[in-house]
């Protein structure tokens, strides 16, 4: 029987393609070749940006002398191919140089600033989801009705209110007026270094250090940038998950579900929302990425010590090998969720399997 | 003995243009028997076999003065009441199958969910239940195909899957909206085979919508023909060269006869007359234009 044959063809070829290992070698050597081409890349724009890299590091009044000796110490009297090399072996050893502003390793100051953003990223991207998912269904089953309305009032306000502004105002009425929440900044001074810093997030090693009173008071910092932020992406995931849902409830399977005499309450979570899974992954993935690039309008209304500030920081003073660190950081995080909502892909939907 | 009965039903869709009257006023009734019911595209079938469901999504409506399946009025049932009637009493193929089916779930998951919606069995018994319904429209390796994904399926497969799976609950009554449309001729075969012996050995009423003349004059009991929303002939199946409406006789006048060939085919005079309410008859137009 040829269907039959097919069947068994397509599963054996889906064998052989979809084998863990083959599949984790193919992975494997995509993201090394990614990589090396996020790193040549971040390394020739900062090679043809219009700043001279020793004019920044001897400063305006050094000698001629000076300059030259910087300059062959940097090696940029080496073809840019050769400086590429030296970069890489020097990046692969975890060198990323060092910073001129902060004077220390790039590399550590990029482990300081990071999990600051990565505590921020994913309370504000934890609130878009739990909040943002729900609502966006709830808006699609009961279109026009007063429910969808009034969601769709809060999504439009998210995505067009400028967030700086929701930051101010948000500081001035929760903590400037109420006092419900912390001010700007990760912590009150009094609480500052009384923990062993093990991972960088204040809300993870004041839990490992089982010191209640720094984790609520971490809370009560972050809690409002993170409610801002997380509005912000509560707004574009909740529209997403409308108009997915909408979409898919006209689809013929539906239709299938609601003439098989399923309820509609199971073709909404079995039927539908299985489908709008992967592409909510996606949507998801990116609002993540976008927030752990760093939200510098926010770090700077709030004081808040992550990615944003210093890779702006770094690039007004022409900071390059922190801009660069900065940079492929930020690209090297983008890749990792690529991969990671990939694998998902292939967990939630068997046509990519 | 009749199963269902209609009687005046009108399906309207409210557009920008105005109201599209999709059904005018249809009245017929259902035995145990194969009843064809012809028409071509936009002449309403679909929308009666929908209606009868309770499928037409709002702002479509539904009106009538009487829908009954047996001694039970459907018309006036709560939406809850209703859930016991579609799949279990009345169940609908759809026309292709292979889209109509969810992508991301496995056959066996969608064919049970047919058994689990309408009984209370654990889900176990369901799985095995769907295996001896595979085997029972002829699908060899059901072990197999229970656990593959509708991507992975022929269009007969899926459409025979998907005929399993609406007479799993045991209705009493098939809605086949095209269900052979989709597919090559000699699936086609196949699959009506497959359907009019499911019918004939569980005595359950087939309402059969399709646009294909030739087709459901050999399959059918008996035929309707439909005309911009309306019925405009019905005639057992066998009779139907004796067909009185001009529209009919117009259709069959269209069909190339190796009997008789000729040079050129005729094409359909249509009368405004036909089918009834000439002011809706302008707003179909207006739309569909």
């Amino acid at each position: 029987m040829s269907e039959t044959r097919t069947i068994q063809w397509t599963q054996r070829r889906k064998a052989l393609l979809h084998s863990p290992i083959t599949t984790s070698i193919s992975k494997l050597l995509r993201v090394s070749v990614t990589l090396l081409g996020l790193l040549l890349i971040t390394f020739l724009i900062g090679r043809v940006m219009p700043i001279d890299p020793v004019l920044a590091v001897v400063g305006e009044q050094a000698s001629k002398e000076t300059y030259e000796q910087t300059y062959i110490d940097m090696g940029l009297d080496k073809p840019v191919i050769v400086q590429f090399y030296y970069y890489l072996s020097d990046v692969l050893q975890g060198n990323f140089g060092a910073s001129l502003l902060t004077a220390r390793p790039v590399l550590d100051d990029l482990l300081r600033v990071f999990p600051a953003t990565l505590e921020l990223s994913t309370i504000a991207i934890a609130i878009g989801v739990l909040l943002g998912v729900p609502l966006g269904i709830v808006s699609a089953i009961k279109p026009g009705t007063w429910i969808d309305v009034t969601v769709r009032i809060i999504a439009l306000m998210g995505y067009s209110a400028p967030i700086f502004w929701l930051g101010m105002i948000g500081l001035l009425v929760f903590y400037g007026e109420l006092g419900w929440v912390g001010g700007p900044g990760r912590l009150d001074i009094v609480y500052m270094d009384t923990i062993p810093n093990v991972t960088g997030a204040i809300l993870v090693d004041s839990l490992l250090a089982r010191d209640t009173a720094t984790f609520k008071n971490a809370l009560a910092h972050i809690i409002l940038p993170a409610s801002v932020l997380g509005y912000y992406s509560l707004a574009y995931i909740c529209r997403m998950t409308r108009s997915f849902m909408l979409n898919e409830l006209n689809s013929e399977y539906v239709l299938t579900a609601r003439a098989k005499g399923v309820r509609e309450t199971t073709i909404i979570r079995r039927h539908v929302f299985r489908n709008i899974r992967v592409p909510l992954v996606t949507v998801i993935a990116l609002s993540y990425g976008n927030l752990l690039e760093g939200a510098v309008l926010t770090e700077f209304v709030f004081s808040w010590p992550g990615i944003g500030s210093y890779i702006t920081t770094a690039l007004l003073s022409a900071d390059m090998n922190a801009v660069l660190g900065g940079t492929f950081l930020v690209g090297a995080v983008f890749i990792l969720l690529n991969l990671s909502s990939d694998f998902l892909y292939r967990y939630l939907d068997p046509r990519t399997r | 003995m009749t199963l269902l009965k209609v009687e005046d039903l009108q399906v309207r869709f409210p557009t920008h243009n105005g109201v599209v009257d999709a059904v005018k006023g249809v009245s017929f009734t259902l035995g145990r028997e194969r009843l064809g019911l012809v028409g071509e595209s936009g002449s309403g079938k679909t929308a009666i076999g929908r209606a009868i469901l309770r499928l037409i999504r709002p702002p479509g409506e539904i009106s009538a003065n009487r829908i009954s399946l047996g001694d039970s009025d459907l018309l006036t049932m709560s939406e809850r009441e209703f859930g016991q009637v579609r799949g279990r009493q009345i169940s609908m193929v759809l026309q292709d199958a292979r889209y109509s089916l969810n992508p991301v779930l496995s056959v066996g998951e969608q064919i049970s969910e047919a058994f689990l919606s309408h009984s209370r069995i654990s889900k176990s018994d369901a799985f095995i239940r769907s295996l001896d319904l595979l085997r029972s429209v002829s699908i060899s390796n059901a072990e197999r195909v229970l656990s593959a994904y509708p991507h992975e399926l022929s269009g007969g497969m899926a459409q025979r899957i998907m005929i399993a799976m609406m007479v799993a609950p045991q209705p009493q009554i098939l809605i086949a909206d095209e269900p052979t449309s989709a597919l090559d001729v000699s699936v086609q075969r196949k699959v009506l085979r497959l359907i009019d012996d499911l019918v004939k050995d569980r005595g359950m009423g087939l309402l059969f919508i399709s646009h294909d003349l030739n087709l459901v004059s050999e399959y059918c009991d008996r035929i309707m023909v439909m005309y911009r929303g309306a019925i405009v002939d019905e005639c057992r199946a066998n009779e139907l060269n004796r067909a009185v409406h001009p529209y009919t006789q117009g259709l069959l006048k269209c069909m190339p006869r190796f009997e008789s060939p000729v040079q050129r085919l005729q094409t359909l005079d249509r009368d405004p007359s036909w089918g009834i309410g000439s002011d809706s008859i302008e707003k179909i137009d207006h739309v569909t234009s």
